[in-house]
């Protein structure tokens, strides 16, 4: 579904991805952690093109990442979901799920009304639909954020550190929806910290540092025996 | 006191003095509505990463800050028929002339207005528009554009009122505006105090009324404060809309 062949990505003069490869299989879920500045955002970024990647290949459900012609393809094909929800602040909760739907052509108004609507339940939001973002707290923000990106039909959902905004009795209510989806067998790329939601649901772990993936194991096999001098110091230094 | 009252009320609501202030306000709106079209992409350039092409703009905004607007007009009028052939006929008129003057003048401030109000809407209202897929002019039209406007709003009111009284400017190319008629009202009459308070009022009302109106535009920002987004949420609920 996703593949990454030696990927390298600069910024200017920093080297920020170092020939990352990983291969991710339709419904797998990959938890991708490691210490801030490793290049964890960079990476799920250049997955939708939202950062260009320098050199390697990144294909995504058949298209090749940085085509010009397939860019927009690629960005529909993978949804994304933000540490800071960047929902749009001037639409409703049901016009921040549409506008997208609507824009591209796809489906009637009345259709992507009701995919919204049946998103927004999904997410247990749909009471919040008439409201404008700011009216709303963070675990609820970062719902919506996630029924949008939903109605675009994605076929993989990448997450950056979807719960770390969060004040921490909000942290909950976002990872049982991440759940729920992934129970549903959506294939998830996700950024996070949160140990607990690792165990529980990724199939593999990725431990990234300083722009490399340094190790890549199931999630029980991570925690208890992490084969990297690293990540021992990176899971002593979070279990704190 | 040398005040005639009915000199003054005469003169208001007469033909030359309407004509005069419709002149204004139309080279106004007209000059800053085309200043406003011509700043936009270039304010979206001078937000994207640096290429020449920014440097070419920037220029621009220099030139047209640097060089006084009384000087623009005057080589608009007088020194572009000289250049150009075309400008000799007859459809260039006054008017024409003080609207392209204008118009270039005003769009090197309104440039960078409208850079900062663009530059003002967080960085993540981009990324979350490309990662749902949509193309870069609907990113602008639907999330950037509205967001930026609320920021831009202000300054560029201050600019309309400063742009409206900078059309007096266009008397020297014999336009007839509101300033023009005035001048000829007082030269043939010498009733100075009366016609003067003709344009003074036609200004106030200009610009009380674009202030109104800046209100009601303002009440469509209502989603950017908590209390006054419920309200315009129950409002928009209850109507079904
Ligand atoms: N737009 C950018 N320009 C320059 N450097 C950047 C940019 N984005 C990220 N970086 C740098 O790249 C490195 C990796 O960043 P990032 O992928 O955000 O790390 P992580 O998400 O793991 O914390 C960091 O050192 C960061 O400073
Ligand atoms: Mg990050």
């Amino acid at each position: 579904m996703i593949s990454l062949r030696n990927v390298n990505k600069n910024y200017g003069t920093f080297h920020a991805l170092k020939d990352v490869s990983l291969e991710i299989a339709q419904g797998e879920k990959v938890v991708i952690c490691g210490p801030s500045g490793s290049g964890k955002s960079t990476l799920i970024r250049c997955v939708n093109h939202l950062e260009p990647h320098d050199s390697g290949e990144i294909r995504l459900d058949g298209l090749e990442v940085g085509a010009a012609r397939d860019v927009l393809k690629v960005r529909r094909t993978a949804g994304m979901v933000f540490q800071n929800f960047n929902l749009f602040p001037h639409l409703t909760v049901l016009e921040n799920c549409i506008l997208a739907p609507k824009l591209t052509g796809a489906v009637s108004d009345r259709e992507a009304r009701k995919m919204a609507e049946d998103y927004l339940a999904r997410v247990h939001i749909l009471d919040q639909a008439w409201k404008y973002p700011i009216q709303l707290s963070g675990g609820q923000q970062q719902r919506v954020a996630i029924a949008r990106a939903l109605c675009m039909k994605p076929k993989v959902m990448l997450f950056d550190e979807p719960t770390s905004a969060l004040d921490p009795e909000m942290v909950g209510e976002v990872l049982d929806v991440m759940g729920e989806l992934a129970s549903e067998g959506m294939t998830m790329i996700c950024v996070t910290h949160e140990m607990g939601f690792a165990r529980k649901v990724a199939d593999r772990v990725v431990f990234m540092d300083a722009g490399r993936i340094v190790e890549i194991a199931p999630p029980e096999t991570f925690f208890a025996a992490p084969q990297s001098d690293r990540a021992r110091a990176f899971l002593s230094q979070i279990s704190h | 006191m040398s005040f005639d009252p009915s000199t003054f009320w005469e003169a208001l609501f007469s033909w030359p003095f309407l004509r005069g202030a419709l002149l204004t306000l139309g080279l106004t709106i007209a000059a800053h509505l085309t200043a406003i079209l011509i700043a936009l992409p270039l304010a979206v350039v001078l937000n994207g990463p640096p290429s020449v092409l920014r440097k070419l703009i920037t220029a621009y905004v220099g030139f047209f800050r640097a060089v006084p607007t009384l000087l623009q007009l005057l080589f608009v009028w007088n020194a572009l028929p000289q250049i150009f052939p075309i400008f000799r006929e007859e459809w260039f008129t006054p008017f024409l002339a003080a609207w392209i003057a204008l118009s270039l003048n005003e769009s090197a401030y309104q440039v960078e207005i409208n850079r900062s109000a663009l530059s003002a809407v967080d960085g993540g209202q981009m990324a979350a528009g490309q990662a749902i897929g949509l193309k870069k002019s609907h990113i602008y039209r639907y999330i950037m554009l509205p967001q930026a406007l609320r920021v831009a709003l202000p300054p560029t009111m201050n600019e309309f009122i400063t742009l409206l009284k900078l059309t007096s400017l266009a008397s020297i190319i014999s336009l007839q505006e509101l300033m023009t008629v005035t001048q000829i009202n007082v030269a043939r009459t010498f009733q100075f105090s009366e016609y003067y308070a003709v344009a003074l009022t036609w200004y106030l009302v200009m610009v009380y009324s674009l202030m109104g109106l800046q209100k009601l535009v303002e009440r469509r920002f209502r989603w950017s404060s908590r209390t006054e987004a419920a309200a315009l949420a129950e409002t928009r609920r209850s109507r079904g809309w």
